[in-house]
């Protein structure tokens, strides 16, 4: 049960698809707590793109799943809220603290109640669609499948939505000895061609019939997309998807996704280390670090007027397509462990920070340093102040430009 | 060769699992005996006493019915009686039909075991995985000719194929000196009908395939990893690449099928001794065979105790081999802690 | 091109370099009479690498780069062309002659996680090429060579930014980005001359990036080192080359001066790819891209003539033929797929046997509807052909009409100037491209001295 927290019921935006306060995932292993991501942020809006950046370990991956509550043992969601707007939902839970005008708190229903989100409300798309595709059915048919499920599901009571109707273990027996039969009718498998159709796939009808093997890496990406649309999602998670694929793929599927976003049926959290990739396709960012969001806001704020110091070295790390004379400029050090036991009091990136103060070991709070109407949150005390080298954390010298370089 | 966490995911499995030091109980014991034999067994397991014969293990006491036939005032008189043959402190498990001591027949038998089993097995891993690396390192024809091989060699059953090989052999064979007689630990074993190496020798050549299987598979998937390539960019030959790259990642899984064979071994030869193929008559097979005609007749523990013995060992090894695998396991030792 | 190190045989120096690999090769195939296929991963590569110099070798996937990368320092056997390294042509050394050469080039491999024997130590890993060359011949007075090897290993560990006391470190104990400088201190240790990076920097974060980029840098400066730098990611290639080769399907498209390359492509391909990167600033939101369509054809079976024309928004159409390039495109399309039987004409019919229908079903399946003039009469005919079933008949149809040069030839490297060239019939000067004839494939790679070129000395 993760523990509801005592912050005051939230004022959300009517525009405001998601709203997610507070957020923590922890992992409970061999070697002990690992505190993957930590009170994390952020919103999703109606008609937009957000963009969650971070390298290997900052605990990116974690938050998509965290947000369509697909965290398996040894890991818990175990703090945080998850405000989704939906009328119809609200309703159903109206007059509990799970509701706040027609926000619906996810982290306080039941967990069926979520479970029936998937798939309807909220669908995900992965880096590698080779192993999220089973080899041995062919891409229609599971598509379709994919839109029988979430058919028979909208024509039952939310309590019952999150089992899959109709398909139970006699079902399964009659379906692997009469082989002619399938769990998706007509309708579905025509819906099905549609979608692939939707994201460009040629000749779909015929490619339908073909098995994942068969399709190329583009191709399958799409596939997977057609897939994910199935029920028709209001939030698209896309986590890497096109970290895999050769660049001029990587166009043709972000222009899908963009179109996706475009024509008004659904929103996207894009995840992924690649900098490029956020600013063509997202309208708002955020920086993720060792589990933290260390600085969000809308694409302008964060790429051309960075507080973090994290933010800025990674910017300045990437090297400039159109400019290339400048040094690039490295973040010195590693990323850290998140081993709970490991982690140092206050901000985690400290210890790799060319401007780190004394103030900086202990919890630093998040500032905005945006404008009323859009938020700049930074997890940083030099939104608030100036570097002041006089109190300077051991190792960084007075101009706070370098870190003694450690290894 | 092993790295510290290699130890490390040994130790673990060792902790958390009862089996596995049971297995380490069993095989010590096994070994223990088997080296201070002289020192363990209480009687000389050669020494016959027929007065002593067929006594029964401590616990049981053995009633029979002896027919005696005398000649009595020229006529032929058979007589019933009913003995009580109770069981000596000193034969604790008992004695065999000449009267030796099953104990310390036992105790013996064991070393021929090891002797045989450990000794064979180095011999097929010696022959087996350099051809089995070669196969899968070189692929192409190279390899479909010596798998052809192998796969001659196990359409033979591996006991039909010892006692060709013995038959073929025979006399003309293998004296591999006796360790521990040349450590001083124990007399000459009493010469059979074949010798004690090529026994050895046998069973190694039996069952090199395992080895080379293993060998081989590891090896056509070693040979693409990366490090490998690297390797050769820095000039490496292959019989260099072979054996300081392929081989060592390759030991995992030899080792676990190492403490198989082993196991295997120990039964092929008590098959082979059981069957009058034996190198020595101090062996747990043969001491079976010759207790199979007391079974029926109710003296079940000339051939129970060295089935006993057999059981104990192969068991042992076995769960030592668990815990290996269990340990060594690549999923676990893995690669990369990021 | 007036002093000596230009003028100078260029280090590394590829003629033609093919590497085949072929599938159905074994005794059971030739059994089962199964025609050997051939995946044509490098065909017909020409470079120049000049000392000093870092060449970029860039492409996406399945281009052939890597197979590249490795075929020049012979760690794969070439199946024809020429590799030469200062002068000596390597499939003509004797195996004494292939070691010593290996101490003159080295390579570092991509991934780091898989490039180092996980049973080694690191100091192992970095001095292995010591132990197997013997160096140190002559180890320093009182130091055995096992010593003098540590020694190095703990100096190169610290050159590349790890510290010395990790020597008996085993490689699972660090990140992907210090593996990586392990990897580099190998290819130092026996002081090459020419490094091929292979990817070095794809599988590391872009801060960890960005640190070994700037590490290898100052390695270059002070080792005087030569590098091949064979990668996908362009922003890294323009910060880090000099000048650039572009790769598809096994062949160079394009190559030049760095600056020229991304400032002035010549080539589509170059084009497409140099659009299809995302920049990392606020004005790449909303920048209009057209993807380029379709899929990397598969290296079994490249189309025939210049192999990028499956995608190529520039593909050129014959004399006589007036239609804009969409719909050019649309009819190549048809004609493409009717040609490799990827078309089940079924699916156009209406089931009573109506051809109108069936035409105009295709048609507006495949766009084609913006034609004109001969350009329409010709499709009306082939697709009349094509509802009387007869396919082979209606793609002969279409080839002769619409076939471009773009299938039947094969593009030479057409100069740009400046060193850069392309390999595009746009550039054709019968076609009216606006070079002269096809410069001479030295003077393309550049590096070399004229009077060599005057004496007849050619490629």
């Amino acid at each position: 049960m993760p523990d509801v927290s005592d912050t005051p019921a939230p004022e959300l935006d009517d525009d405001v698809l998601v709203a997610v306060r507070d957020l923590s995932t922890r992992f409970f292993t061999e070697e002990g707590q690992v505190n993957a991501v930590e009170n994390a942020s952020f919103e999703v809006r109606d008609n937009e793109v957000l963009g969650i950046v971070g390298e290997s370990g900052s605990g990116k991956s974690v938050t998509a799943l965290s947000l369509i509550d697909l965290v398996d043992s040894p890991g818990e969601i175990t703090g945080g809220e998850v405000w989704y707007r939906d009328a119809e939902l609200a309703a159903e839970f109206a007059g509990s603290d799970a509701v706040v005008g027609d926000h619906v708190d996810l982290q306080r229903v039941p967990a069926t109640v979520r479970r029936s989100l998937r798939g309807s409300s909220f669908s995900m798309i992965f880096q590698d669609p080779m192993s999220s595709l089973n080899p041995s059915v062919t891409v229609g048919e599971q598509i379709a499948e994919a839109v029988e499920v979430q058919r028979r599901a909208k024509g039952n009571p939310r309590r019952t939505r999150s089992r899959t109707q109709g398909y139970g273990l006699g079902r399964l027996l009659v379906d692997t000895l009469v082989p002619t039969r399938s769990y998706a009718d007509e309708e579905s498998r025509a819906r099905a061609v549609e979608l692939l159709e939707q994201v460009g796939i040629p000749d779909p009808a015929d490619r339908a019939d073909e098995y994942p093997h068969q399709f190329s890496g583009g191709m399958l990406q799409r596939a997977m997309i057609a897939q994910a649309l199935a029920g028709e999602p209001d939030v698209l998670i896309a986590d890497e998807p096109t970290t895999a694929l050769d660049v001029t793929i990587q166009a043709q599927i972000l222009d899908i996704l963009r179109e996706l976003q475009e024509s008004g049926e659904t929103s996207v959290v894009m995840i992924t280390h690649d900098l490029g990739v956020i600013a063509r396709m997202c309208d708002r960012v955020g920086v993720m670090y060792a589990g933290e969001i260390v600085e969000r806001g809308r694409l302008a704020d964060v790429f051309d007027d960075p507080v973090h110091p994290y933010t800025r070295g990674l910017l300045g790390s990437v090297p400039d397509l159109e400019d290339p004379s400048t040094r690039l400029q490295p973040i010195e050090g590693n990323v850290p462990s998140l081993l709970d036991r490991e982690m140092p009091e206050g901000c985690y990136f400290a210890d790799r920070c060319p401007k780190a103060m004394e103030d900086c070991r202990q919890p630093v709070p998040e500032y905005d340093t945006g404008t009323a109407s859009d938020e700049h949150a930074v997890q940083c005390v030099l939104a608030e102040r100036e570097y002041d080298p006089a109190v300077a954390l051991d190792g960084r010298d007075e101009t706070g430009d370098e870190v003694v370089p450690s290894e | 060769m092993l790295s510290d966490r290699v130890r490390r995911n040994l130790a673990s499995e060792f902790r958390g699992s009862i089996l596995a030091k049971l297995g380490v109980v069993l095989v010590l014991l096994v070994v223990f005996v088997a080296i201070f034999a002289p020192f363990v067994a209480p009687h000389d397991p050669t020494t016959q006493s027929l007065d002593n014969a067929e006594r029964p293990p401590l616990g049981i006491v053995q009633t029979e019915q002896r027919t005696t036939s005398e000649m009595v005032d020229g006529e032929v008189q058979t007589v019933t009686e009913t003995v009580t043959i109770r069981p000596d402190a000193a034969h604790p498990l008992g004695t065999d039909g000449l009267g030796r001591d099953m104990l310390s027949r036992v105790i013996y038998g064991a070393r021929t075991s090891l002797i045989v089993g450990v000794l064979g097995t180095v011999l097929a891993a010696t022959v087996g995985v350099p051809v089995g690396l070669i196969a899968g390192y070189y692929r192409g024809r190279i390899d479909d000719g010596l798998m052809r091989f192998a796969d001659v060699s196990l359409a033979f059953p591996s006991l039909v194929l010892a006692i060709a090989l013995i038959g073929l052999w025979g006399r003309a064979s293998v004296a591999v000196p006796d360790p521990f007689v040349a450590a001083g630990f124990a007399q000459e074993m009493p010469e059979t009908f074949v010798l004690p190496g090529t026994v050895i020798v046998v069973v190694g050549v039996v069952n090199w395939v395992w080895f080379a299987r293993i060998a081989r598979g590891e090896a056509l998937s070693l040979r693409d990893q990366e490090y490998v390539t690297a390797a050769r960019a820095l000039g490496a030959d292959d019989s260099r690449i072979i054996a300081g790259h392929v081989l060592p990642n390759a030991i995992t899984p030899i080792i676990v099928l190492g403490t198989v064979q082993v196991a295997a071994i120990i039964l092929l030869e008590s098959s082979l001794s059981f069957l009058g193929f034996s190198g020595t008559t101090l062996s747990w097979g043969f001491d079976i065979s010759q207790g199979r005609d007391y079974v029926s007749s109710g003296q079940w523990w000339i051939a129970g105790m060295p089935g006993l013995a057999i059981m104990v060992a192969v068991i042992g090894i076995n769960l030592i081999g668990d815990w290996l695998r269990d340990a060594l396991d690549p999923g676990i030792e893995g690669e990369g802690g990021a | 091109m007036s002093n000596a190190t230009s003028a100078a045989e260029p280090l590394l120096r590829v003629r033609d370099l093919e590497k085949y690999y072929y599938e159905n090769d074994t005794v059971v195939d030739s059994l089962l009479r199964r025609e050997p296929e051939s995946v044509q991963a490098v065909d017909g590569v020409d470079l120049n690498v000049r000392r000093g110099e870092t060449l970029g070798l860039v492409g996406e996937s399945g281009c052939g780069k890597s197979t590249t990368g490795e075929t020049v320092l012979r760690l794969r056997e070439p199946t024809g062309g020429t590799v030469a390294f200062d002068g000596q042509d390597l499939s003509e050394l004797s195996r004494d002659e292939l070691t010593a050469f290996r101490e003159r080039a080295q390579i570092v491999f991509q991934d780091p996680f898989s490039s180092l024997d996980p049973r080694m130590t690191i100091g192992d890993i970095v001095t292995e090429g010591l132990r197997i060359h013997d160096r140190p011949a002559d180890p320093p007075a009182g130091t055995s060579k096992a010593e003098a090897r540590r020694e190095r290993a703990a100096e190169l560990l610290d050159r590349v930014g790890l510290s010395a006391d990790q020597i008996d470190r085993y490689p699972h104990e660090f990140s992907g980005g210090q593996r990586q400088r392990v990897g580099i201190a190998r290819a130092l240790a026996l002081d090459p001359e020419f490094v091929v990076l292979d990817e070095p920097v794809s599988a590391l974060d872009v801060s960890v990036q960005a640190q070994i980029l700037n590490l290898l840098d100052d390695l270059q400066a002070e080792y005087g080192l030569t590098y091949l730098f064979i990668a996908h990611d362009l922003s890294v290639v323009r910060h880090v080359c000099d000048r650039v080769a572009v790769m598809y399907l096994g062949e160079i498209v394009e190559r030049g001066e760095t600056a020229d390359i991304f400032e002035s492509p010549a080539h589509p391909y170059t084009e497409a790819l140099l659009d299809s990167v995302p920049r990392a600033e606020v004005a790449e939101h909303g920048r209009r891209v057209d993807p380029l369509p379709g899929d990397v054809p598969s290296p079994r079976d490249p189309p025939s003539g210049c192999r990028f024309r499956t995608r190529c928004p520039a593909v050129i159409p014959p004399a006589g033929v007036e239609t804009d390039q969409t719909d050019y495109r649309a009819v190549v399309t048809l004609r493409d797929r009717l040609a490799r039987g990827e078309l089940g004409l079924d699916r156009f019919r209406s089931g009573d046997g109506d051809d109108v229908a069936f035409k105009r079903t295709v048609r507006e399946e495949f766009g084609l509807t913006g034609l004109t003039g001969a350009d329409a009469d010709t499709l009306e005919d082939a697709l009349e052909i094509l509802a009387n079933g007869r396919v082979e008949e209606a793609v002969e149809r279409l080839t002769d009409r619409f076939g471009s040069v773009c299938e039947t030839d094969v593009p030479a490297e057409h100069d740009q100037g400046g060193g850069q060239t392309a390999a595009c019939h746009l550039y054709r000067e019968d076609l009216g491209g606006s070079e002269p004839a096809e410069a001479s494939v030295e003077s393309a790679l550049g590096g070399v001295d004229p009077d060599e070129l005057a004496s007849g000395e050619g490629p």
